[in-house]
């Protein structure tokens, strides 16, 4: 695709995928955003997205918030390929800056979510194999994480402190460099 | 799976997929991995223990982030009214040196919050260095005669005796140096004695501690209670290195740890696991990064292909017998090495293809150990890393605090030779000025290859041929050579400072 002319561009912006959502809400996208997901591109090069893509792990909530992140970040794909053959060197860095910080912008606006809908969100693009969208999300996990204890982690996460006393009492031993 | 509109808990975080974790992890950085995030639940310290790839690159330095912006607030102002020749020094330095070295102990600092500063010892010195406050430099002189530790003993009186005797033989060197930094102004003058006095007293406290620590640990593991805490406190508290310099930065500190330490002070009541070790870390500032180091070579079980980090002999030595496949050495922070370590160390890793430290700042020569004569040269590290490892691209040694300004004796007639190096293609060798144009004209004789080559920060000696060394290089992209080091350098400096 990404060496195809603009006659295939069209094609490939003119057809449509159904995407299906766990709660059967259908979700029409381009062929171009739909293949930001490597799990969505697998089927379409099978051969088996007729009748659309049934998605039993992703809500029609998150269904969305994906398919946004998705069309936004074809569209600045498509705008660069697009930009490069149309602009002179300078004019391309200064498109591309322009496109990449509104990228950025993009990208921090999309990440003020909740943690369930965070959590949701980075289950379905590791479902859909989306690797923008794994890394930002994940990345925010990790942003979040820094420089909190163990404790504050659990709390935030609600994740339950399964360590048995073992482990607890083993972990005190090799790790002097717990400081909280 | 993941229903819609959940309430939170219905969020089983501990349960992401293995990939969606290793993305976490690979996103917090060992640091985090190692000290907070594998210790959450089975899960993932499960992943963060039995997880050998994550481990094959370690890195354990801090992201710069952080620290330039303690830095930056710290520094700025001072900076700019000095305008001396110093401060881009510390420029020089983001990231390397000072750096990070405030991240580390800042970190420890954390749980000492309530007065017990001893931690902050370091942190104080490094802040001290760019705090260009009247009171300080008085302060740490006083410190400075402050009988420590043996080493740091030897070197401080080894310094003020030069200063003394001015005509001491080989180390008329140094009195240039010391007499430049008391020309320029207080805070320079504190600058190289202080350093090799913390220094030398962390790195002893590191190996003395470190087995206290590790007694403790297996000893106390279970049973921590704040009692003995306190009685760690209390040991390192009447250390006069830590009382000296406590009293010397209190405000300074406290601003940047501000920030930090709010989120801490609630965690120690939850989690009190380990504080005994931490205070003794605190005081004797290595043994946190050594345990962090440790166990991440552990864990990488072998498979272990790069190393980056804080480390020092031991931690190499240890290093070395379990990553036969090392290709990546960076040594961040102030290593002390020792040539013999060094070249013991070296032969174990054949596949070295990047090598860079920092070293130790030193006026006299690279390690502080006292049978270290003042001869040897940091081209030696470069001669025994190129007969251990052919596949040697990169080559750094550098100061973790510039040392151009310390015109020194020439290198005495050691023998100097290497194999020759076709892969490696950049060298950068700074700090050190006992280089001889032999050495130089060797190593681009020898580095076929070579596309950079930079030896600037090496003092200038007239008899240099540069011209020669010149028109050999031509094939080198990158190159920087000495520039003619001239005496107006000086007296501009000090011109500027009054």
């Amino acid at each position: 695709m990404a060496s195809a002319g603009s006659g295939d561009e069209k094609a490939a912006a003119a057809a449509m995928i159904t995407l299906i959502s766990s709660d059967n809400e259908k979700f029409e996208v381009t062929e171009a955003t739909a293949t930001l997901s490597q799990t969505i591109r697998h089927m379409i090069e099978d051969g088996c997205t007729d009748g659309g893509v049934p998605l039993p792990n992703v809500t029609s909530k998150i269904l969305a918030r994906v398919i946004e992140y998705c069309k936004k970040h074809a569209t600045a794909a498509a705008g660069e390929e697009g930009s490069s053959s149309s602009f002179s060197d300078a004019a391309f860095l200064e498109v591309d800056r322009a496109f990449l910080e509104e990228l950025e912008e993009f990208d921090d606006a999309f990440l003020e979510v909740d943690r369930a809908t965070l959590f949701d969100l980075i289950l379905a693009a590791n479902y859909l194999d989306i690797k923008g969208l794994l890394n930002l999300t994940c990345q925010k996990v990790a942003d979040s994480v820094k420089g909190k204890t163990p404790e504050q982690i659990r709390e935030m996460y609600n994740i339950v402190n399964d360590l048995t006393p073992e482990e607890e009492a083993e972990i005190r031993r090799e790790t002097q460099w717990a400081f909280e | 799976m993941a229903a819609s509109s959940t309430p939170p808990p219905a969020s089983d975080w501990a349960a992401l997929p293995r990939n969606v974790l290793w993305s976490i992890f690979t996103e917090l950085g060992h640091h985090e991995v190692l000290s907070v995030a594998g210790l959450a639940c089975t899960a993932w310290r499960r992943l963060a223990r039995d997880e050998p790839d994550l481990w094959r690159r370690i890195d354990l330095t801090v992201p710069e982030k952080e620290e330039d912006d303690d830095e930056e607030e710290e520094v700025s102002d001072d900076e700019e009214q000095e305008g001396n020749i110093f401060s881009s020094f510390d420029d020089d330095d983001d990231g390397y040196g000072y750096g990070r070295r405030i991240y580390w102990q800042k970190t420890p600092a954390k749980v000492a919050d309530d007065g017990d500063l001893i931690s902050d010892d370091d942190e104080i010195s490094m802040l001290d260095l760019f705090n260009d406050t009247a009171e300080d430099a008085p302060i740490c002189q006083e410190k400075n005669n402050t009988p420590v530790e043996d080493d740091s003993d030897d070197t401080v009186q080894e310094k003020d005796g030069t200063a003394e005797d001015d005509h001491d033989g080989g180390d008329v060197v140094v009195n240039e140096s010391l007499h430049l930094f008391d020309d320029t102004d207080d805070d320079m003058e504190e600058t190289p004695a202080k350093q090799d006095g913390d220094d030398t007293a962390d790195d002893d406290d590191g190996d003395d501690t470190a087995d206290d620590d590790d007694d403790t640990a297996e000893d106390g593991g279970e049973n921590l209670s704040d009692g003995e805490e306190e009685s760690m406190c209390g040991l390192f508290d009447g250390a006069p290195i830590d009382s000296e310099k406590t009293p010397a930065t209190d405000e300074g500190t406290m601003d940047s740890d501000d920030d930090e330490d709010g989120t801490v002070d609630d965690e120690d009541d939850d989690s009190p696991v380990c504080q005994e070790e931490t205070l003794a870390e605190d005081c004797s500032d290595s043994p946190a990064w050594k345990a962090m180091a440790i166990a991440a070579i552990d864990r990488s079980a072998g498979q272990c292909e790069a190393f980056w980090g804080h480390a020092d002999d031991e931690v190499l030595l240890y290093l070395a017998d379990r990553a036969p496949s090392m290709k990546s050495l960076r040594l961040t922070y102030h290593y002390d090495v020792s040539s013999e370590v060094f070249t013991e160390l070296i032969m174990k890793f054949p596949l070295l293809e990047e090598l860079e430290l920092v070293l130790k700042y030193d006026t006299y020569n690279y390690s502080t150990k006292p049978a270290q004569s003042s001869t040897n040269s940091w081209v030696e590290l470069f001669q025994s890393a190129c007969k251990a490892c052919s596949h040697l691209h990169h080559f750094t040694v550098r100061s973790a605090r510039s040392g151009r300004y310390y015109p020194r004796g020439p290198w005495s007639a050691k023998l100097f030779s290497i194999p020759v190096m076709r892969g490696l293609h950049s060298f950068e060798l700074s700090g050190d000025s006992s280089f001889t144009i032999d050495v130089a004209t060797q190593i681009v004789d020898n580095c076929p290859n070579l596309k950079s080559l930079n030896i600037s920060d090496l003092l200038y000696e007239e008899k240099w041929e540069l011209q020669l060394l010149n028109n050999k290089c031509y094939r080198i992209k990158d190159l920087k050579l000495p520039a003619k080091f001239y005496e107006p350098d000086i007296d501009y400096s000090d011109d500027d400072m009054s």
